[in-house]
Order: structure tokens, then C-alpha cells, then sequence
């Protein structure tokens, strides 16, 4: 509450501080924390801050995702439309987080899922096609010509035992690493010693110069 | 060499979930353990270096210290190189009949595809005639310009506009990865062209927030490929294999930042082997710190350079001749007295001291006008230009003259 009291004489630029500073420091603590306590400091958080600026973070991003993988079976159904206005609100210059929460509530149920999808369709940001392109196993494939990017979004999280628990918890590992990828770099890229240009031409020459043979 | 990854043996455990088809793919406990790497997995072409590796030092070569992806044989008589490139192989050598049983031993491990003399290597073309060779990239840049949809654009005569003034306020760039993109790909095309260098140096410098100007630079760049895109470098026999190199700066020539830029180029028996532009990471306060920092930049390339033939086997004790166009440079190199002016560089000092003491180099004078690394430093009028290319030995076969 605080916070709101002092914000009419803080600039923005030290409105934006404090707020990287509260979402590392509840980033951070996250772990820590039992997930009903960390979901009403968020409740109480989205009460206080209008929800735009929770976008401009990159803190608060990472906070709402690990909150959207860890949670979902418990957040209240508040907490769903405001996570949902988040996405709404995200701003175009991070249009590369999008995914990551596409990714993330697909993770939580299909049904919310399309939900979301559904009323994305009516805002600005349907000036990207959603269109899944395939159906594949458990999932779809998204195409994001804006930001030439191609997204498979899937996972299935349906059963809720704790063996599958286990393996989706590997497997959401592995999903948080495709989502980082951006298209022109190679996320599969690999590393092998390979030769300096400059030695090729020292050898051509050399080659040259003494009348060797070369194949 | 084909399906080369297949070859490695993994270090780590790695497992696969069963393919899609696969009789028990229903099975959600059984996995595949892979022995051998596969395509796709992170540590396959370093699995597959090292089996090469094992192979070849099995049959007598020795990793060079100059580049762990040259191997080398050196008997009493035959001499055989090995050059590797993920999966591209070159051998050269004065035996042939070296080089087949180094062949033969391959095969009898990998199916390698034999493809008789080399003709093309990563995108470079070689052509062999009796003078020497030739290489370069024309159908790299052919592609480069029909991908940028620039093949009917009008020819300029020289890479960069003789009146180019930076500009670092203009409108952004919509998409950041066309512009680096671009750039990566005028990058490697520099492994042929040297006279695109100095161009493709500085707006690789913008690769992080390129605007609008940028972009029209890369243009401007692609337009004056498109008037040379057969241009490329030749090697001819000249009869030894001595190291000259020549170096050069202009002095805080970078409008942003005022730091300037070192350009060197290295001939190794007589053919261009070595060329490079690069923004100092120094401020400079005098011309003569700034050709000295360069210098010892191009020394540190020339001692490489001599390990490297050294280590194929052409070991000389005449000094490498370094060409400089600054009085000043010359006579701090020569004699060890310091001043004021130049306590700063006093390690650089040192150093060079040290190498022409105990001759390693030598340096040599040369005027301004034969510089040849001038083409790396600044902005040339057109027939400066193409008189100081011709002098690298870079020539484009279309050209009437």
C-alpha cells in the first residue's frame, strides 16, 4: 500500500526500480516461499500495481511463468483473468516472452488454453496469426510470421500422478530451453574444432609454392 | 565424408525416448541408450573430431600446435598435411603415395568419398591452372545478392562511398536479424575478398542496433559485389615460402568513438595469406602510439604465422620483413630509448624490441602510396583501389584489362 501512496511523487523511473527490485527479491525467495503465500503476495502485488508495468519487467515475467508452471492447479479463477490481462497487455518490443506464456498455460489446462487464445483474438495482438499450423502428438505448432518465429507448444499434463509429475517436471526443462530459442540462432548449434580460414590459404600457398599435390 | 557424426563414440550417457512407430513406442518406460552419437545431439561433431583425431594419430600425424584441426606427417622424405573441417577433409602433400595409403587407412574406417583434386571447400571454389590457383566465391555472392534481391541492382565501383560520413542517429531498423543476417554472410565472404574487408568491419560494428543508414551501407556494399562478384584471390609459385607482412592505421578515424583502426595483411611466399581490419580497442593520443599499437597487433599475427610454417616444416632464420609507412614507429622500434610520450605503450615497446633484437622481424619503410593495408584502414578513391588490389593479388578474371 505503500507504494501506492508514494507513486504520484516517484518518477517513473523509480517506480520502475522498485518494482525490479520487489519481483527479484520475490524471484528469488520463490522457492522458498509455500505456493498459497506466494499466490497472495501476487494477488495483493496485481492489486497495488497496475498490471502494464508488471509486463515491463523482465523479473515479473519470469515470476508470472514460474507461477503459471508451478500453480496452475491451484490459482483461483481471479488470478487466471489476470494473468490472461497480462498477456493482453504485454507489450509488442517483448513479443518473444509471448510464447513462453502461450507455452505455460498450454502447459495448464487445453480448455484455458484456447480460452486465452480465443480472447487474444480480439486485441491488438491478433495482428499475428494463431493459427496452429499442425496438430502434433500432445501439442500444436504456432507460426509467428511477426517475429519469424516458429513455436511448438504442447506437453501433456493431464494426468496428475506423481510419476508423471516427475517426467513433466524433466520435460518442462527441456521446453523452458526451446522457448529461449530466436530464430537465427541456432539453439541446436554445436561445437567441433574447425579450421582458421588463414590456415587454409597458409597451406594453398605453401601447396603453390612447392608443387605439391592436393585432393 | 558422409553421415560423418555417426562415427563418434559418446563420453556421456544419453538416452532417447522410442521413436514414433517403433513396435514398443507405447511403452512409456523403455529408452534407447546411445552408444555412438546421432545427428541432433550437441556432442556429436565434437565425438566425431575426436574418433577422427584418434585415426589419424594412429597412423603417424601429430596435431599442430598452430590449429588443432591441422594434422601433420612429416617423414624423412614425405611430407602430408591433413586439414579438417567438421566434414570436409583436405590432404596435401609432396607423396603420393602417401597420400593414397593416408587415404586407404581412412577408408578402411569411414566411408569417405574421394574427390579427386580439390575443387570446392565450403563454399570456396578453386581453380587450378598452370601459373597457380585461384579462388573464390562467385557463386557465394550470386546467391548472397539473389537472397537480398539485389541481382539487377546498378554496379558501384568501390564498396564504400569515398564521401561516407557516419551516421549514428537515423530511423531503427525493422527487422535486426535481416541486417545480421546480411552481415553474417558479407563475413565469410571476406575469406576471398579482401576488398570488402574494411567495408564488411565496420558495419559489422552495428550488428547489435543497426538503423536504417546501416542497412544501406550493407546495400551499398552488395551493389559494388554485384559489379565484381567473380573477383577472387590468386596464389602462383613464386619459389619460397618467406613471410612479408604490412600494417597500418589511420589515427582516431572512427567518428563515434575516435578510436582508430589497424589493418594488416600477410603474404606467405609471395601470396596473400593473412588480412584483417579491426577497431583498436584503445584511444590513442598520438599517430605513432596508434601505429605502434597496430604494430605489435601484425607482430603477434607474423610470430603465428612462423610457428604455423615452422610447424609444416619451412623453418627459417631470416627475420620477417614488417613494411610501415611511419618514420616515428621505425625509430622507437630501433632504439631503446623511451619517452615521456610513449611510457604508456612501454610494454608494447618492449616487446617489439625484444623481436627485432633477437630477429624476428625486421622493419622496413615503405611510402605511403604502396601501402597495401591502406585498402583495410580507410576509404580509397576508386583507382587507389584497384591499384592497390591488383598489388594483393586479388583479381577478377571478368575484368577487360
Amino acid at each position: 500500500m505503500w507504494i501506492q501512496e508514494l507513486s504520484p511523487q516517484l518518477s517513473q523511473t523509480l517506480k520502475m526500480i522498485l518494482l525490479i527490485s520487489l519481483f527479484s527479491f520475490l524471484y528469488n525467495t520463490l522457492l522458498s516461499f509455500s505456493l498459497p503465500r506466494i499466490l497472495r503476495v501476487i494477488q495483493l502485488i496485481n492489486l497495488i500495481l497496475p498490471i502494464t508495468l508488471l509486463c515491463h519487467s523482465l523479473e515479473g515475467i519470469q515470476l508470472i511463468t514460474v507461477l503459471l508452471q508451478q500453480g496452475y492447479k491451484t490459482l483461483s479463477p481471479m488470478l487466471l483473468d489476470i494473468l490472461c490481462l497480462i498477456i493482453l497487455h504485454i507489450n509488442i518490443s517483448q513479443l518473444n516472452i509471448l510464447p513462453f506464456l502461450l507455452l505455460s498455460l498450454m502447459c495448464m489446462n487445453h480448455e484455458i488454453f484456447r480460452r486465452q487464445i480465443h480472447m487474444m483474438n480480439g486485441d491488438k495482438l491478433c495482428m499475428m496469426s494463431y493459427k496452429p499450423l499442425i496438430k502434433i502428438r500432445h501439442g500444436v505448432l504456432f507460426n509467428f510470421p511477426k517475429i519469424n518465429m516458429l513455436w511448438a507448444v504442447g506437453g501433456c499434463i493431464k494426468s496428475s500422478s506423481t510419476q508423471m509429475g516427475l517426467l513433466t517436471d524433466t520435460r518442462r526443462v527441456l521446453w523452458l530451453r526451446a522457448i529461449l530459442k530466436v530464430f537465427g540462432v541456432d539453439y541446436k548449434e554445436t561445437f567441433t574444432p574447425v579450421v582458421k580460414m588463414n590456415i587454409v590459404r597458409v597451406l594453398l600457398s605453401v601447396v603453390v609454392n612447392n608443387r605439391w599435390l592436393m585432393c | 565424408m558422409s553421415s560423418a557424426f555417426l562415427h563418434g563414440n559418446l563420453e556421456e550417457e544419453v538416452y532417447m525416448k522410442l521413436p514414433l512407430g517403433h513396435p514398443q513406442s507405447s511403452d512409456p518406460n523403455l529408452v534407447y541408450q546411445f552408444h555412438k552419437s546421432i545427428y541432433g545431439l550437441k556432442q556429436s561433431p565434437r565425438a566425431w573430431h575426436a574418433q577422427l583425431s584418434v585415426v589419424l594419430e594412429d597412423s603417424g600425424f601429430k596435431r599442430s600446435n598452430a590449429d588443432s584441426s591441422l594434422f601433420i606427417h612429416l617423414g624423412p622424405m614425405a611430407k602430408v598435411m591433413f586439414l579438417v573441417y567438421v566434414d570436409d577433409l583436405i590432404i596435401v602433400g609432396n607423396d603420393s603415395d602417401a597420400i593414397s595409403h593416408l587415404k586407404a587407412t581412412l577408408q578402411k574406417r569411414f566411408p569417405i568419398k574421394d574427390l579427386g583434386n580439390l575443387k570446392y571447400f565450403l563454399g570456396i571454389e578453386i581453380a587450378i591452372s598452370h601459373k597457380g590457383l585461384f579462388l573464390n566465391q562467385h557463386k557465394y555472392v550470386l546467391d548472397l545478392l539473389k537472397d537480398a534481391k539485389m541481382i539487377d541492382a546498378k554496379p558501384a565501383p568501390i564498396p564504400l562511398d569515398s564521401k561516407l560520413k557516419l551516421k549514428t542517429t537515423s530511423e531503427p531498423l525493422g527487422s535486426i536479424n535481416y541486417y545480421q543476417h546480411l552481415v553474417g554472410r558479407l563475413i565469410y565472404l571476406t575469406i576471398t575478398r579482401p576488398d570488402i574487408t574494411y567495408a564488411v568491419s565496420l558495419v559489422s560494428q552495428f550488428m547489435h542496433t543497426p538503423i536504417v543508414f546501416h542497412l544501406n551501407l550493407v546495400k551499398r556494399i552488395l551493389c559494388y559485389l554485384k559489379g565484381s562478384a567473380g573477383r577472387g584471390i590468386v596464389m602462383t609459385n613464386h619459389g619460397h615460402t618467406q613471410i612479408t607482412g604490412y600494417r597500418d592505421s589511420d589515427w582516431a578515424g572512427n567518428a563515434i568513438d575516435r578510436k582508430s583502426t589497424t589493418g594488416f595483411c600477410m603474404f606467405v611466399g609471395g601470396n596473400l595469406v593473412s588480412y584483417r581490419s579491426k577497431k583498436q580497442h584503445i584511444v590513442a593520443h598520438s599517430s605513432a602510439e596508434v601505429e605502434y599499437h597496430a604494430m605489435t597487433f601484425t607482430t603477434y599475427e607474423l610470430i603465428w604465422l612462423k610457428g604455423l610454417l615452422s610447424n609444416l616444416g619451412f623453418s627459417s632464420s631470416i627475420p620477417m620483413t614488417l613494411f610501415c609507412d611511419n618514420q616515428a614507429t621505425l625509430h622507437i622500434a630501433a632504439n631503446p630509448v623511451f619517452h615521456e610520450r610513449t611510457k604508456h605503450i612501454e610494454v608494447d615497446c618492449h616487446f617489439i624490441h625484444q623481436q627485432v633484437h633477437s630477429q624476428v622481424i625486421k622493419t622496413c619503410y615503405i611510402c605511403s602510396h604502396d601501402q597495401l593495408p591502406d585498402l583495410f584502414t580507410k576509404v580509397l578513391t576508386s583507382a587507389h583501389f584497384h591499384h592497390l588490389l591488383s598489388k594483393l593479388g586479388s583479381i577478377n578474371p571478368l575484368d577487360p584489362a
